[in-house]
């Protein structure tokens, strides 16, 4: 299948009239029509008629060019319809584009659809969507994290080449892990969010979703830098990623903080991560065991401040302008803005909002800490296997503690890689995160990269096994 | 601090702050699911703050300015402004009064 190579042979096989843009754009198109049913990633797809119109004219001017790729339904397309998966936005036709998308056009990419999401990305499982849940397509009957899940499953199901994902406390990373792929949080202010439907300002990042290290630096160095039209994005210059890959781990010393490895941690996912270690050691690597007593502390944070900044950005919708009215938003949705105006409100702004923002200092300071000790630290991306649909729907305290590893970075700000590292005994993926000091995405891409040589998790897919029952295909 | 648990009529307040409007089933139902969360949160007396300075963002950036000029580039029409408006009449968009007669 054309869909399971990598970005640089895809370029390459296109040059070199191996094969032709269109036939990458009928391939994603047949996979859809054959799985999506199946997994609900996408709640739009672009008509194919348009896609491989747009792959006959397209010229060859960047290695993304006559690329099928998808976007998180977050980002504003202009003349296509966006709705974050709320019945809010149901209609919403944005008279712009994000920065990230319109990047992507001037490199030649092909936009196939916009993809399915917890509403707002309010979630982590992708069920708390207004279209329907996104399955997992290593088991339909598994959600696929969140709350990026649709690009996630996407990629898995070889429906695209890569994906755009916004990551705001886990969003990008954490479906990542369960559809195995890779998947990039970059540094806050490293992509534009010009265009990105806000959930938490301070916390918010943009960033690639693909089959490897490799594919995600190509995409980070097309769609990273400074944007006049965001004013936290940084002027921080954007080193050319892939070209960067070929360093050696030997000089590097690997963080393990011991907080991270506790009881609660699935025992399977925490020898996968484990052993994510033991290969990199065998690859010359330093292994450093650390203590970050604030982790602890870091979900409260988190579920603070990102439904303090979400309270204030919602407050938008009020069904004038555009939309429909804010009786539309979800329960999930809706208890976050009421936990966010409460945090916020007269009496109570001390004690939760800015007790959370000085302990967020803290943390600053920790993770600065912990990262002189080693060049990156290793982490579990999620406690448990990807869940049954519903399990996490009932329990809104038990579905925040499932986030406990991914909202641990965004209000430091750090990157994070989140990368396929092994299987559960019943065959379900296992992601792990490698965390690195601001603006590391350079050491992130190339540890991840020099990994991926050294296994080859990150090769399979759901379609390969081919014995799953929800992706059959239907006869 | 962080003592009082959360009240129905705290969720209503909170609730018509936030202009959502509830019905009291719901308002019973996020009541006793935000009590759990809000004592999760509890957990952060157990930090000294004593003089930390809070932190709301993370750039390092300060005063980012642009030169004070229209940008025509990012000028919508008025039929593109109305265009995903519910409701318009003569080129304004049409809203609930809010003063009475």
């Amino acid at each position: 299948m054309l869909l399971d190579k990598s970005i640089l042979e895809l370029a390459a096989g296109l040059r070199q009239d191996e094969f032709t843009s269109v036939d990458l754009v009928n391939e994603c198109y047949d996979n859809i029509a054959k799985y999506n049913d199946k997994i609900n990633a996408f709640i739009t797809i672009l008509p194919r008629e348009t896609a491989i119109k747009h792959a006959q004219s397209v010229k060859l001017t960047s290695p993304l060019s006559g690329l099928p790729f998808v976007i998180k339904d977050c980002f504003n397309t202009s003349g296509i319809t966006t709705t974050a998966a709320s019945h809010v936005l149901k209609n919403y036709i944005a008279p712009y584009d994000a920065t990230v998308y319109k990047k992507l056009l001037t490199a030649g990419a092909i936009l196939i659809g916009k993809m399915n999401m917890d509403a707002w990305g309010h979630g982590g499982s992708s069920e708390n969507t207004d279209f329907g849940p996104v399955k997992n397509p290593w088991d339909t009957t598994r959600v696929a994290g969140g709350s990026s899940g649709g690009p996630a499953a996407a990629i898995s199901a070889r429906m695209a080449v890569f994906a755009i994902g916004e990551d705001t406390g886990g969003s990008i990373r954490n479906p990542a892990a369960w559809c195995n792929i890779t998947g990039l949080k970059v540094t806050y202010g490293r992509v534009s969010r010009y265009g990105s439907i806000a959930y938490a300002s301070s916390f918010d990042t943009v960033g690639p979703m693909a089959k490897t290290a490799q594919d995600c630096a190509i995409v980070l160095e097309t769609i990273a830098g400074v944007d006049p039209y965001d004013a936290t994005s940084s002027p921080i210059s954007v080193p050319s990623y892939s070209t960067l890959l070929n360093k050696k781990v030997s000089d590097l010393t690997i963080g393990i903080p011991d907080e991270f490895f506790q009881a609660g941690l699935d025992p399977e996912v925490k020898t996968a991560v484990l052993k994510v270690a033991e290969d990199l050691k065998n690859a010359g690597a330093k292994i450093k065991n650390l203590s970050m007593p604030l982790f602890d502390y870091g979900l409260a944070i988190y579920y603070l401040i990102g439904p303090s900044e979400t309270s204030s950005n919602l407050a938008r919708y009020d069904g004038i302008r555009y939309g429909q009215g804010r009786e539309f938003f979800t329960d999930e949705t809706t208890r976050r803005i009421l936990i966010g105006t409460y945090a916020l409100s007269a009496g109570y702004y001390d004690a939760y909002y800015k007790k959370a923002q000085q302990v967020r200092t803290l943390f600053i300071e920790e993770y600065k800490k912990a990262l002189t000790k080693c060049s990156v630290l290793l982490q579990p991306i999620t406690p448990t296997q990807p869940p049954k649909i519903g399990e996490l729907m009932s329990d809104p305290l038990q579905n925040f503690l499932a986030d406990i590893y991914t909202t641990s970075q965004n209000p430091i700000g750090v990157p994070s890689l989140a990368f396929p590292c092994g299987f559960t005994k019943t065959g379900l993926p296992i992601g792990a995160q490698l965390v690195g000091p601001m603006f590391s995405e350079d050491l992130l891409l190339n540890i991840g990269y020099q990994y991926q040589q050294l296994t080859d998790n990150h090769l399979k897919s759901p379609l390969s096994k081919g014995d799953l029952e929800g992706l059959k295909p239907k006869l | 601090m962080f003592s009082n648990v959360i009240s129905e009529a705290d969720v209503l307040k909170v609730a018509k702050l936030a202009h959502i409007k509830l019905s009291p089933e719901k308002i019973v139902i996020f009541a006793k699911q935000l009590e759990p969360i809000l004592e999760y949160f509890a957990k952060l007396n157990q930090v000294n703050v004593e003089g930390v300075v809070p932190t709301y963002q993370v750039t390092g950036q300060k005063n980012i300015l642009r030169q004070d000029f229209i940008d025509t580039k990012r000028m919508f029409t008025q039929a593109q402004s109305l265009s995903n408006a519910p409701q318009s009449k003569n080129g304004f968009f049409i809203t609930k009064s809010i003063s009475k007669k």
